[in-house]
Parts: C-alpha cells; sequence; structure tokens
C-alpha cells in the first residue's frame, strides 16, 4: 500500500532523520563494542600464553581490536569471529617480535624472554614450559585456565572436535607438569 | 610410569577428584614414587597457571579495554543510562503525527487548471486536463564486437551474463538481427571483425522457449 507522504510530514522526517541515524549508530556501535568485548575476553588467556605478561598482552590485545575495527565488516560477518581475531593477534604478535627483533641485538634467548621482563622467576619457568606447547596447546591452557568452556575453546580454534579438545587438554597438562617437575 | 596412567590421573583431578577424597586417585599416587612426583608437579603447574590467569587481573584488563574501545569507536563513555525509552516515545509520537497528518491530507489532489487548459463555451467555462504524454527515451543499441567473441555461443553467453538475459534469447536476436554477420546464414559461421547490432528489448520480448526452439533449429539441421 502506498502511502501519501504531506509536505509536513516529509519535515517530521527531515527533523527526526538525524536524530534515528544518530541512535542507529550509537547502538551499532554498542553491538560491535560488545562483540569486541567477549572476544577480547577469550583473546587475552592466548596473548599472556604467548607474551607472558599481563601489560605486553593487553597491548597485543589493543592492537588486535583496533585490526578488528579496521575490518568490523569482516569480524561481524565471520561465522568464527574469535578464530578470526585470534588470527590477527598472532599476526599482530609475529609482527611485533620481529620489529623487537630488528631492534634487541642477537645474543641469546633474550629475544624470546624480552617480553617477559616483569614475569615473576615462578611464571618465567612456566611461560618456558608453556613456549613448549603448540599453539593449540596454549590456548588450551589458557583459555581453560580462565574458566572458558571446551565449547568456548572449539569456536577459537576452529575445526576440532570437543573429544579431541580434551585429550589434548590431557595432554598439554601432562606435558606442563613434566616440565615444571625438571624445573622445579 | 605410563603415560596412560599419567592421562588417567590428570583426569581424574581435572574432573574435581583429590587425593584426600578419591580412592581412585590415592591408588594411582601411591602406587609408585614417580607416580607421587607426578602428582606433586601437577599440583604445582597448576597453582602457577590459576596465579598467572587470575580472574581479577583479567577482569581489570577487560575494563581497560572497555575504556580503551571507548576511546577508539569515538564515544562518549558508554552511556549505561541510555534509555531508550526516549528514543520509543519520540518514535510514537513521529508516527502519530505522520498518521494524523495522513488522515487528514485529502486522497484527491486538486489539479492545478492552467491558462491553456481553460475553454470558453456556450454554457460557460469548462476546462479540460490535458493529460501529459511521458516519451520513454530509446534504448541505445548494443555493439557487439565479433573479434572477441569468435562464436555466437561465446556472444550470447557473454551478453546473457551482462544483462541478466536468457542465452538462447540473445543468441537467437543476435541471430535474426543481423543475418549479414553469417556466412550463408549459418549460425555456425559467424563472420570475424564484424560488429553485431542488437535491442536489448528485442532481447527481452522474445520468449526463451520459442528462442531455444529456433536456436536449435539452426543449429541441428540449419534449416
Amino acid at each position: 500500500m502506498e502511502v501519501a507522504v504531506g509536505e509536513t510530514s516529509k519535515r517530521v522526517i527531515e527533523k527526526t532523520k538525524p536524530i534515528v541515524t544518530e541512535v542507529c549508530k550509537n547502538t551499532e556501535v554498542t553491538i560491535l563494542k560488545e562483540k569486541l568485548l567477549e572476544t577480547n575476553k577469550k583473546l587475552m588467556p592466548y596473548a599472556l600464553t604467548l607474551v607472558g605478561s599481563y601489560a605486553d598482552a593487553e597491548d597485543l590485545c589493543q592492537t588486535t581490536m583496533m585490526k578488528l575495527i579496521e575490518n568490523q565488516d569482516k569480524f561481524l560477518q565471520s561465522n568464527t569471529p574469535n578464530a578470526y581475531a585470534k588470527r590477527i593477534l598472532r599476526n599482530a604478535f609475529i609482527d611485533t617480535y620481529r620489529k623487537k627483533q630488528k631492534v634487541v641485538p642477537l645474543e641469546s634467548e633474550s629475544l624470546k624472554s624480552s617480553y617477559n621482563l616483569d614475569a615473576t622467576h615462578e611464571y618465567q619457568e612456566m611461560l618456558k614450559c608453556l613456549e613448549k606447547h603448540n599453539e593449540i596447546e596454549r590456548t588450551i591452557i589458557g583459555m581453560l585456565e580462565s574458566g572458558n568452556s571446551y565449547e568456548e575453546m572449539q569456536e577459537m580454534i576452529g575445526d576440532i572436535s570437543i573429544a579431541n579438545l580434551r585429550v589434548k587438554a590431557l595432554r598439554a597438562r601432562k606435558t606442563l607438569a613434566e616440565c615444571m617437575g625438571r624445573k622445579l | 610410569m605410563k603415560d596412560t596412567i599419567k592421562l588417567d590421573l590428570i583426569e581424574l583431578l581435572e574432573a574435581g577428584k583429590t587425593y584426600e577424597k578419591s580412592p581412585e586417585v590415592q591408588l594411582i599416587v601411591d602406587s609408585s614414587d614417580e607416580a607421587l612426583k607426578f602428582y606433586n608437579d601437577y599440583l604445582v603447574s597448576k597453582d602457577q597457571l590459576i596465579g598467572f590467569f587470575d580472574k581479577d587481573k583479567l577482569e581489570v584488563s577487560q575494563d581497560k579495554m572497555s575504556a580503551f574501545l571507548d576511546k577508539q569507536l569515538n564515544e562518549t563513555p558508554v552511556n549505561k543510562d541510555f534509555s531508550y525509552k526516549g528514543f520509543a516515545a519520540m518514535a510514537v509520537a513521529a508516527s502519530a503525527l505522520l498518521i494524523g497528518i495522513n488522515l487528514y491530507t485529502p486522497e484527491e489532489v486538486i489539479p492545478v487548471i492552467e491558462e491553456d487548459q481553460v475553454l470558453m463555451t456556450e454554457s460557460g467555462i469548462e476546462y479540460e486536463i490535458v493529460e501529459e504524454i511521458i516519451f520513454e527515451e530509446p534504448q541505445e543499441p548494443i555493439m557487439v564486437n565479433t573479434s572477441d567473441t569468435k562464436t555466437i555461443w561465446a556472444a550470447g553467453t557473454k551478453l546473457a551474463e551482462e544483462y541478466g538475459l536468457n542465452l538462447y534469447s540473445v543468441m537467437y536476436v543476435l541471430y535474426e538481427a543481423n543475418p549479414e554477420a553469417f556466412n550463408n546464414g549459418n549460425i555456425h559461421a559467424m563472420k570475424a571483425d564484424n560488429v553485431l547490432i542488437l535491442d536489448e528489448s528485442m532481447m527481452n520480448s522474445v520468449s526463451a522457449d520459442f528462442a531455444y526452439n529456433e536456436v536449435s533449429r539452426h543449429i541441428y539441421c540449419r534449416c
């Protein structure tokens, strides 16, 4: 049904249009922010396993969030937004690591531990053990300890079954315990 | 100590069982010194992990990130008191106003009468409304260079995709509108370096079934 729109109606529409647009924009921004925060909650443990300190992990997550905001369409439309975000974080980590590699002189293992300067000795040992784990195992350990479910981990990691995740989690725990046993 | 036993022990511990309360855990841990050492190592690593992935610290990080996102998204600090009630009330008022205005808008619009539409008759003044005739602008013909497409099939496919039309309708119109572009009227023998001209409206007007039959007839029996 076609509705005749009079001049007054047009004026009302014109006047309310910016308000409605503004409200819609605010709603979109709020949705994006909520989604980013939800993703950050899951990314943070993984970032911690990579860099070893909260300050560096926060920096890394902020870089990731900036990139996600730049690519918000892809992020919001993705079927696996967390996996997408994790890939961005990993790439950001590699980029930062490379930059540090260019600046820091090549001596010993200072490159890897350059991130972990503010971590305590105990955590240093644990991080050294974590470094021996592959990416999936690190993600599993980090997410499991920060209270995420296996389903959430599956969403983050991607193409993996819950049963496989459980087995990997047990193995990762075993390797970590063995490693810590040798260190302590 | 076998790996399988270690994994069994971890599974039990992860399920919330403890040495003090679970006979199964006691059985494994007490079975050897190695098992006891592994159990202790597991507890140490578990403590380290819990300390490292501290939930309070993670929450603080989450708050920091929230502030960071506010800044990045050019938001004024998120207005948690934002009420949709105000917006809803405004929307309802605007809708009511629109409906009200439309109810009082006369449906029959009185046309404006121009001077040349007024006729003086014996009975008085009459007027006639001269309907405006809109002439549609003729569509520009489509030109197809046969040097790009060597067969009618290729030319037709390209055009059909481009204009979203039926392939056979396009091929039929190409053939019928440009008979001189084919050697001896053979649909398979399109002349090279020629320009075919056709009209989109023609392609639209030809039914797909008819075009299919005609093109098939030319292809298979050349009659």
